[in-house]
């Protein structure tokens, strides 16, 4: 589902923040993307979100690129960035209806995701009301909604559970899981190593823009818990 | 007193990209500052030149009906005219209700400090205008008067005092506006026809004042009383300039200062109150899902640039004065012919112009009303949301494009047609009166988003810096504004029997550079959005 193929990103200055990574998520997956502040998360999921442009590798969706077809990609994938700017000038529903306007989705089809996911996160009530009025969580929340509003193949999240109550964040767990189930993959970046542990099948470690550890859970760990795999790699 | 430089030292940095260009490792980045700086050192030397020559005319006038002293009095209220219009724009973002508020008020520093600071950025840049327009007035009136010797020891003084008191009345103003508007569902409406008719109000205002000192009929004692009567502290000031008088020096500073700190204490005893009641909106949370309505990615994306662009009164101010103006023109037309027009605004030739030029003078109108060339950077912190949608570049620059030709072609068309409707034209300069405005339209809508992707930013903390004082606003009003004003010049230069040929011209090249700017944001513009 997704390929990622010797990445690497050099910022004006020069400043490498991502070196030659190469990972691959297949479908069904759940895979967790852990790293120190500023390794080179953000960067990476920046670029296959297709928000960033790139000179070295290649990103793959699905096996189309995201450099010759951006447009195809981003219509099987939704991301939602660590922290998701809105637009404050809309309503709640007048974005998520802006959102399926965009990937062309049937007026039957909307209104019961709208309705399935925004009853779930517990956010239908205010979806009247401006964006501008909103929250952090209930942001959160509403970019979560217009991330499944089109039932995607790729999920890229950047720190998906900051910001959201203990319910909503919960609730967001079990989508995942009924996603990767339906055969979608999700690929997430988060500091909570506990989270990883627990919820994903596969994790791929990322030391100042190097991947210094991928692949399932259980053999990246082996009897210790990824905090402490973490801790002694990044120590190294 | 630290706290607060430092508060203010931070306000001036993002305001004007100081910070940036001193620090800047990316040197295309510098370059297009230091470039932004010259050109706004460009802007301020015209801006100068002008008011040199009008002083020069004024005072010229002004001497030969025995009030030379009428030129630092005119000079003075027209400072405050614009301290006061400033004021009103810049309150909500500026004083209130700016980006950066809760990181402000959580540091350790009293409210008071932090009300000063805000202040204080608006009394600089107020301050600036008024040096700009009163330092060279009073120079010129050294030509036509021997001042006291205390001329030059109070002019400083004053001056530092001017922007006071309409300062106050600038944000009272500005706070009842949001106040009144954030309690409105549709409230950016409220704010943008009340903020217009400010404007349109203070230029009739103007208008008018003008109008009548130019009259040879009018008296120097009612000219004197028409400047008193528009700004009364007037009085004052020319009191204590050009007559020695401290005691207008001592009423007009004290009671100027002990008003704005009289002001400057409630704003900073009410500010958390008053800034939480204007930014805050109350949330109805009732909402139940029913119909909703489906449109294509294109109409999505026009509905949602739509709605930015009245959402911000700043914006649409900024952009459609011209377009206002010109749908006034139409209307009065309408009511006087255009003889009567000439005389009521006083301007010798209008009428001819209006016949033969008619075209050109709404392309003027059009070329001041640009919506694009803040619209990529006004995205903000928001732009990764049109970045990872399934959408091309093309079809986002599609969507701008029209929310600009939104507002000027619908315009442009009507006040076409009250022109026509009043002005003794043929059917040829009908055809162009429409066609001409149109090319014109579509091409300042294109370079201005061509400007905006070439110079965009994404930092700002307030609406304000985008749409007023960034790089591609200038250059696109500006030089729309000074290409557009040349061409009529140059028409009007030229034998009449050539001038509707040079204008079929004229409009031909400008829609041969529409279709060739066009390809160029296909190509060029398309690039450039894949690197923000």
């Amino acid at each position: 589902m997704l390929e990622i193929k010797n990445f690497s990103k050099t910022y004006k200055g020069g400043i490498k923040a991502v070196d030659n990574l190469s990972l691959t998520v297949d479908s069904g997956d759940i895979f967790g993307f852990v790293g120190h502040n500023g390794a080179g998360k953000t960067t990476t999921i920046r670029a296959i979100a297709g928000v960033m442009d790139f000179d070295e590798g290649d990103i793959l969706i699905n096996d189309m690129s995201i450099k010759k077809d951006p447009v195809g990609c981003k219509k099987i994938l939704a991301y939602i960035p660590d922290s998701p700017d809105l637009y404050g000038y809309l309503t709640g529903i007048q974005y998520l209806n802006f959102i399926a306007d965009i990937y062309s989705i049937g007026k039957l089809q909307r209104e019961e995701n709208i309705k399935t996911f925004a009853d779930a996160l517990g956010l239908t009530p205010s979806l009247g009301d401006l964006i501008s009025s909103y929250s952090h969580g209930m942001r959160q929340k509403l970019a979560v909604i217009s991330a499944l509003i089109h039932s995607p193949k790729l999920m890229i999240l950047d720190e998906p559970f900051v910001g959201l109550d203990p319910k909503a964040a919960h609730t967001l767990k079990g989508i995942m899981r009924e996603m990767c189930r339906q055969g979608s993959s999700i690929f997430f970046s988060t500091h909570v190593l506990d989270v990883a542990e627990k919820l994903c099948n596969k994790v791929a470690i990322i030391k100042s823009g190097k991947l210094i550890a991928c692949g399932d859970v259980a053999t990246v760990t082996g009897d210790k818990s990824l905090e402490d795999v973490f801790m002694e790699l990044i120590e190294e | 007193m630290n706290k607060l430089w430092a508060l203010v030292r931070v306000q001036l940095m993002s305001a004007f990209g100081i910070n940036k260009m001193i620090k800047s490792r990316d040197k295309k980045e510098k370059r297009k500052l230091i470039g932004f700086a010259i050109l706004m050192v460009f802007v301020g030397a015209s801006l100068l030149f002008s008011l040199i020559i009008y002083d020069f005319m004024f005072a010229d006038m002004f001497s030969k009906a025995g009030v030379p002293e009428l030129l630092p009095a005119l000079m003075m209220a027209a400072s405050s005219v614009v301290t006061f219009i400033t004021t009103v724009y810049k309150t909500n973002g500026l004083i209130f209700g700016f980006k950066d508020f809760d990181m402000t008020m959580a540091l350790p520093v009293r409210t008071r400090v932090v009300v000063a600071s805000r202040l204080a950025v608006l009394y600089l840049m107020n301050v600036g205008f008024c040096l700009l327009i009163n330092i060279p007035s009073a120079i010129v009136y050294l030509f036509f008067a021997s001042p006291p010797a205390t001329y030059y020891w109070f002019l400083p003084v004053l001056i530092l005092f001017i922007p006071l008191i309409p300062m106050i009345i600038g944000t009272a103003i500005g706070s009842l506006v949001t106040a009144v508007s954030s309690k409105f569902r549709h409230a950016n409406i409220i704010s943008i026809v009340v903020m217009l008719a400010v404007t349109i109000a203070a230029i009739a205002f103007s208008t008018s004042v003008q109008t009548m000192i130019i009259q040879p009929e009018t008296s120097s004692d009612a000219i004197m009383n028409v400047a008193y009567k528009m700004y009364p502290p007037a009085r004052l000031y020319t009191k204590a300039l050009c007559s020695s008088s401290i005691v207008s020096l001592a009423v007009f500073v004290i009671s100027s200062l002990a008003l704005f700190l009289v002001f400057a204490l409630v704003l900073s005893r009410f500010y958390n109150i008053i800034n939480t009641a204007l930014t805050t909106s109350r949330a109805r949370s009732n909402y139940r899902i029913t119909t909703l309505k489906v449109s294509s990615a294109l109409m999505a994306l026009y509905r949602r640039e739509l709605r930015r662009y009245f959402s911000s009164p700043l914006y649409v101010l900024n952009t459609a004065t011209g377009m206002v103006l010109a749908l006034i023109l139409g209307i009065a037309l309408l009511f006087f012919k255009p003889v009567q027009l000439e005389m009521l605004i006083e301007a010798p030739g209008f009428a001819d112009l209006l016949v033969t030029m008619s075209p050109m003078i709404i392309t003027v109108m059009v070329c001041m009303s640009c919506t694009t060339s803040c619209s990529i950077s006004l995205e903000g912190t928001s732009l990764w949301i049109i970045k990872s949608l399934p959408i091309s570049a093309d079809t986002i620059f599609k969507s701008k494009l029209l929310v600009n030709l939104t507002i000027t072609i619908p315009a442009a068309v009507i006040s076409a047609v009250l022109l026509a409707l009043a002005l003794p034209i043929n059917a040829l300069q009908v055809l162009f009166l429409i066609l001409t405005p149109i090319a014109f339209a579509v091409l300042t809508a294109e370079f201005g988003l061509l400007m905006n992707l070439l110079h965009p930013n994404f930092t700002w903390t307030t609406e304000t810096t985008v749409i007023k004082q960034s790089l591609p606003v200038t250059i696109t009003v500006l030089g729309g504004m000074a290409v557009s004003i040349l061409l009529l010049v140059g028409l009007v230069k030229i034998p009449s029997s050539l001038q509707t040929i040079g204008l079929v011209v004229i409009t031909l090249a400008a829609f041969t550079a529409d279709v060739i700017l066009y390809r160029l944001l296909k190509i060029k513009g398309t690039q450039l959005f894949k690197t923000l």
